[in-house]
């Protein structure tokens, strides 16, 4: 099967300052609740963790459902992992599609204000030839789904801001158990 | 969090055990949720539901006795 790569680059920017969009950004469990217009179910299948100890995992491994043009489901598999300070990779492939994204996600102080920051995605972006014609449509589709979510995420970091002005010290943590720790603790047994 | 269900005032904490996001109260179908990650609570048990962690932390959420006193006011339990 023939294939088609393009590149594309989103930028966004929120109002807050870069540690609380950070804590954000590696939060991957509210995508189905935060951006229920967009993503209907998330699965962690397997989380290796941070031998830091500064993140709440290094690699990911899951499995989310998205809502294609609002309504439409369609299952993509992916890995995440937190490859440094304010940069995440990952990979997604929907193997019904054959669409596969590799993503370069990176966070920085906004140059105007400090306080702000820009959100930076290179994506990769490689499906069947057969969908050279969508490239344009795409690409806008994927600045839209970016905006929309930064626009969403923007109440989450809000409230992180109000959290922490009130001396609220609740710190970014996976909230469910990946489905590998049940397959392994059902194994043992 | 203050609220009116079944013709009482009832009270509960705003913050998600979890992270802090500001839980909601569903009256019709009696639960408090989290829009962050989804946890969910019956308004009364104060137990945690549909939840896998067992981090204790995370299996409460805090609500209040309330009672109203002879002038209409409303005291919380702490």
């Amino acid at each position: 099967m023939r294939y088609h790569t393009f590149d594309v680059t989103l930028r966004n920017r929120s109002h807050y300052p870069i540690d609380i969009v950070w804590e954000n950004a590696q939060d991957l469990e509210h995508v189905p609740y935060l951006h229920r217009a967009t993503n209907s179910a998330f699965w962690m299948l397997y989380v290796e963790p941070d031998p830091t100890g500064r993140h709440p995992y290094q690699t990911m491994v899951f499995m989310v459902r998205r809502k294609m043009l609002g309504f439409l489901p369609v299952t993509s598999f992916g890995v995440r992992r937190i490859a440094g300070e304010h940069e995440i990779w990952q990979m997604e492939r929907n193997p019904l599609l054959r669409v596969e994204t590799r993503l370069r996600s990176t966070l920085e102080r906004s140059r105007d204000n400090p306080e702000h920051t820009d959100l930076v995605d290179y994506v990769r972006v490689t499906t069947p030839a057969a969908f050279r014609p969508l490239e344009a449509r795409l690409t806008a589709a994927l600045r839209r789904h970016t905006r929309i979510q930064c626009d969403q995420d923007e109440s989450f970091r809000a409230r992180r801001a109000e959290l922490r002005e009130r001396g609220i010290d609740l710190p970014l943590s996976l909230f469910n158990r990946p489905a590998w720790d049940e397959v392994f603790a059902d194994l043992r047994q | 969090m203050l609220f009116w269900m079944d013709g009482q005032v009832r009270a509960c904490s705003a913050i998600c055990p979890h992270m802090g996001a500001r839980l909601e109260v569903d009256t019709r179908r009696g639960v408090i949720t989290c829009p962050w990650h989804g946890l969910t609570a019956k308004i009364g048990s104060s137990q945690v539901d549909g939840f896998p962690c067992a981090h204790p932390r995370y299996r409460r959420i805090k609500q209040y006795q309330v009672t109203r006193d002879d002038h209409g006011n409303i005291m919380l339990e702490r």
